[in-house]
């Protein structure tokens, strides 16, 4: 728990000591890149560390009997797709954007 | 007799108008236009699914075991759990495989149902634990503390019953399904839906489905434990029972089969839901599912119940008997998970640094 805190105290100090090169740049491009390089790592460290905790506990529920199916038994007497209408939606593009 | 038919919109419910001009059905509402075919197709698939699904199951019919069968085995009752398990006659019990209380008292055998048939041990006491440790090797945050101060209360071989359910499945599922299409020009971004109506009518077969017969078993736990090779099944005889317990079981079939039902008619939707491909959206719209030859079977099935105290907390561990498969839930080494976060935390960081500066710089 310390070592997060002090990784996130890093991190808030890293990003206060963008501010200037941003107020001085003023482009939002570096400040969402800013954000992404912290963020990010972030994001996948806690997803990867969650995943290794899920292998701590290997009982779990069986919702299913998919390994209980009877070999070649499966099959499909109708099929059918029935194609019923189409909607249509256009939205106006942004002059700025337009090429 | 029908002299009318009134149409439905299938995008809106209006009421559709045969419109001459455009040989179809029109909808006043919504505008779209649907023809004489695709009307007809879609009543003749509303029909078949209107059924309800019917989950029949053949009734059980019991066995007892005979007097000289009965003669060779003992009753054994955990005060603590209200455990009821059958032993071999000589077997020597002292702790209860299901709480790990070390009080059970010998009693009478008190009868129950004969199994229709057992998968014997084939993983011994020997074997059960080396798997265990091999399972705590792969336990990646476990503290080391747990190999060395842990005390293992009690490892229990023992026959959990469990009802066995087969079925042949016929299943007949609706669903609607969208495709998209996307693209632009100089003015408007364009985002086109095809709707469609999906029909699946088909059959799938099942065999052996268990579902635990013992309330004292953890249920997760058997289920984890799974599967079983029911190649290596036997017609149950009393000498399997030597040197394990035999758990009674106190779950009926009644009660069992709405976990054998779920568990059906997940994996059969699962299975139907296979076919849909092609769709950026699809969701089921109605689903009738019907049994045929359906059978159930009363079984013993072999697990070894591991049961180990670690500062204070008891943790339980189920293995597989025949194959050997290790579950359970192992303690977390908080400092071990905090070190890999910080790991894998500073190596992303230095990546996504790299790709951010690369990025600004030539961006």
């Amino acid at each position: 728990m310390k070592t997060i805190k002090r990784i996130l105290f890093l991190l808030l100090l890293l990003l206060s000591a963008s501010f200037p090169v941003m107020a001085a740049d003023g482009t939002k491009t570096t400040l969402y890149t800013i954000a992404a390089v912290l963020l990010v790592p972030l994001a996948a460290a806690f997803w990867i560390t969650a995943a290794k905790v899920r292998q701590m506990k290997t009982a779990r529920p069986d919702h299913y009997a998919s390994n209980y199916i009877k070999d070649g038994s499966f099959h499909l007497d109708v099929s059918q797709d029935i194609y019923l209408f189409s909607t249509m939606r256009k939205t106006p593009r942004p002059k700025a954007n337009r090429k | 007799m029908d002299t009318i038919r009134d149409y439905k919109c299938p995008s809106c419910n209006a009421p559709l108008a045969f419109d001459g001009g455009r040989e179809s059905l029109h909808c006043a509402s919504c505008g779209n236009d649907f023809s004489l075919e695709t009307m007809t197709l879609l009543e003749e698939a509303d029909k078949g699914p209107n059924e309800q699904s019917a989950y029949d199951w053949e009734n059980y019919e019991p066995r007892a075991f005979s007097a000289e069968e009965a003669a060779q085995l003992a009753g054994y009752t955990c005060p603590s759990c209200a455990a009821e398990i059958t032993g071999d006659e000589s077997m020597g019990a002292s702790v209860c495989p299901y709480c790990g209380n070390t009080t059970i008292i010998k009693g009478q055998f008190a009868g129950s149902l004969m199994p229709d048939y057992v998968i014997p041990f084939s993983v011994d006491k020997k074997s059960a634990m080396q798997r265990f440790e091999e399972a705590c090797a792969r336990a990646p945050f476990l503290p080391d503390e747990f190999k060395n101060r842990r005390k293992i209360e009690e490892m229990t071989g023992v026959y959990v019953p469990f009802w066995m359910f087969d079925c042949d499945c016929n299943a007949s599922i609706t669903y609607r399904a969208e495709r998209v299409h996307m693209w632009s020009d100089a003015s408007y971004n364009y985002v086109k839906t095809d709707h469609f109506k999906l029909l699946r009518r088909g059959g799938i077969g099942f065999a052996n489905i268990p579902v635990d017969g013992s309330g004292k078993a953890d249920n997760t736990y058997m289920e984890a434990v799974e599967q079983y090779d029911y190649s290596a099944a036997m017609d149950f005889n009393t000498a399997y029972l030597s040197g394990f317990f035999a758990d009674k079981y106190d779950v009926s079939m009644e009660e069992s089969k709405a976990r054998a039902n779920e568990r059906i008619q997940n994996s059969t939707e699962a299975a139907f839901a296979g076919t849909t491909d092609g769709y950026a959206a699809v969701r089921p719209e109605h689903t009738s599912i019907r049994f045929s030859d359906s059978k159930v079977r009363y079984a013993l099935l072999p697990v070894w119940m591991l049961h180990i105290r670690y500062k204070d907390a008891v943790y339980n561990y189920a293995i597989n008997g025949q194959t050997g498969k290790t579950v359970g839930e192992y303690p977390i080494c908080k400092k071990k998970q905090n070190l890999f976060f910080a790991k894998v935390y500073g190596i992303s960081l230095a990546i996504a640094a790299v790709v951010g500066a690369l990025y600004l710089y030539w961006g």
